[in-house]
């Protein structure tokens, strides 16, 4: 399955919006905006965004791959799921 | 065995009995009785050193690590008491408590000793990053007798305020536990809450007095639902405890399944409600395991308790009274009184936590609303003040509103705490904020992360022109509840 990187960051985004920031403003949340380290995502809403993830585009997370430095931005997140999806 | 009246004696006691027993073990490092027994000795000939005896106090700011425990038992044994300091919260609310508090020494990382280098001077090197300094101002206030630790909570005042808790009133709700859980040198038992949470008092030291394994779990792995259930699988932990939001996380996202959970024997949980569709969801999948309901504010460690029945179909009580404590309902609110009650609150007035009844008997008042079940169960309803909890952390609403109001482009903020839609804890801050390009959701978040524990940053800031006012002129928080 070959998937466009920024169609996943554009999926990520929507998601992080619409499930985390209902009261910000569209154009605050950059591709490179902090989530976890910037207090956005506590530790359960990391986990939402994992299952989100592991759903919408069909793959497993080892248990010692949900972390910052594979969760942290969107940019980081995009590049790990096509990563993951690449083998 | 002589009656123990100090907490060091536990350790004393098991060093004698199981020497070589594992005590302490985390990541891939383990220590034995003997050894911890000889390091914390190591640790407490430094500490008398530099004037670290009874009536001073010693504060702590670290990760979780073996040295850690050696260094608690090593304040004890001194004589001192310990002040166990978050050292991921911000170093501006650190310097707040380690100043409070009066501490005469202070072991802290190499990395955090950096802030505090102009008023400690460094003494020696404990290893794993650790340093030992002591404080350069030396008219430090006197503790009150038998003080053993300090654990600051959050504060209504707007900053935090420290709990002082004795030797006798640690071991009455040890001693408690021992009979009511019946710990064997053979349990494995969990280390998830951090030591300045108070949760660690029974973890720390049931398992140290009956000789038992204590696995430290490292702040990552414990918000971290998958490695933490392969964490209880292949430590084998038999006697665990934490708050219903870490248990919930491991049920709904750890993946459980995949593992054998048929050494937990004992789950015990405290600190918030735990919802009953999710309790039973996570019985289902540690069916062989007993339950208990503990309850209690850190003024009198746990006062409550409760073991689930087989079938709880209903909202899970706080349960009955301890046997070293009594209870008593006044105008709906628990109070509770017994030797294992807090000394006070260090350097603030005392009054207003207390109420002394005709014959004189002084009893503590938890704040807490509670209701009685016909089988005599307390549940609780609900708080006086504004106090919430949210993932087992007390926070007084005020402590966010002052952090808030130092933001040099918030005029006023309020802010309002209340239970989700799934029961949960939600925090919504509504704030007046002067600059228009200010109003960002993103830029409140980060200010908070860095002058707020990350458990009371707000989930929801609301920019708001106004704020709804009582005809007394007071913030109407009743009216803000109903805007969310």
């Amino acid at each position: 399955m070959s998937l466009e990187i920024d169609q996943v960051k554009e999926k990520v985004k929507a998601f992080v919006i619409e499930r985390f920031l209902k009261n910000a403003e569209n154009k605050e949340l950059t591709y490179s905006t902090p989530l976890i380290s910037g207090g956005l995502i506590d530790s359960i809403l990391t986990m939402q965004l994992v299952v989100f993830l592991e759903q919408t585009f069909n793959f497993e997370f080892q248990a010692h791959e949900v972390d910052k430095d594979n969760l942290d931005t969107i940019d980081i997140i995009a590049a790990f799921v096509v990563k993951k999806l690449n083998g | 065995m002589d009656k123990v009246e100090m907490l060091y004696e536990l350790l004393e006691n098991s060093a004698g009995l199981f020497p070589e027993n594992t005590a302490v073990c985390y990541l891939d490092n383990s220590i034995s009785y003997r050894q911890l027994n000889s390091s914390s000795n190591q640790i407490k000939e430094t500490l008398q050193s530099i004037e670290v005896k009874e009536g001073t106090r010693v504060a702590i700011c670290a990760p979780k690590s073996i040295e850690f425990v050696s260094s608690i038992f090593g304040i004890l044994k001194s004589g001192a008491a310990y002040v166990p300091v978050d050292y991921s919260s911000p170093v501006e609310r650190n310097q707040f408590i380690i100043q409070n508090c009066e501490v005469v020494a202070i072991i802290i990382t190499k990395e955090l000793y950096e802030h505090f280098k102009n008023e400690f001077t460094f003494v020696s090197d404990l290893g794993n990053d650790l340093v030992i300094a002591k404080n350069n101002n030396s008219s430090l206030k006197k503790s009150p007798e038998d003080l053993a630790y300090v654990l600051y909570t959050s504060g209504s005042t707007g900053v935090p305020k420290g709990v002082m808790c004795s030797n006798s009133a640690a071991l009455e709700f040890i001693n408690w536990s021992s009979v009511t859980f019946n710990p064997t040198n053979k349990d494995h038992f969990s280390s998830h809450a951090p030591f300045h949470f108070d949760l660690s008092i029974f973890d720390l030291y049931v398992s140290i007095k009956h000789g038992a394994k204590l696995v430290l779990i490292k702040e990552e792995v414990g918000k971290q639902p998958l490695l933490l259930a392969q964490l209880i699988a292949e430590q084998k932990i038999s006697i665990w405890y934490s708050t219903p939001s870490i248990l919930n996380m491991l049920s709904e996202y750890g993946k459980m399944e995949k593992y054998d959970f048929g050494n937990l024997r004992l789950i015990l949980f405290a600190g918030e409600l735990f919802p009953i569709i999710k309790f039973n969801a996570l019985r289902k999948k540690t069916p062989s395991a007993v339950y208990y309901n503990l309850y209690g504010p850190t003024e009198t460690n746990v006062c409550t308790y409760y073991r689930l029945p087989e079938n709880q179909e209903t909202a899970i009580p706080i349960g009955k009274v301890c046997e070293h404590y009594q209870s008593l309902i006044v105008k709906e609110e628990l109070l509770i009184s017994g030797t294992g009650v807090m000394l006070g609150y260090w350097s603030l007035p005392q009054k207003e936590s207390f109420w002394n009844d005709n014959s004189g008997k002084q009893w503590y008042k938890t704040g807490d609303i509670v209701d009685v079940e016909v089988n005599g169960n307390y549940v609780f309803k609900g708080r006086r003040d504004r106090m919430v909890k949210r993932n087992g952390y007390r926070i007084e609403l005020d402590e966010i509103e002052t952090a808030l109001d130092k933001h040099a482009d918030i005029s006023k903020s309020a802010v309002i705490g209340y239970a989700d839609k799934d029961q949960q804890m939600t925090i919504s801050a509504f704030v007046l904020i002067k600059k228009e390009d200010e109003k960002s959701v993103i830029k409140m978040k980060e200010y908070c992360m860095n002058n707020l524990p990350s458990y009371m940053i707000p989930n929801d800031f609301i920019f708001v022109e106004d704020l709804p006012y009582t005809s007394s002129h007071k913030v109407d928080y009743q009216k803000l509840k109903q805007l969310v």
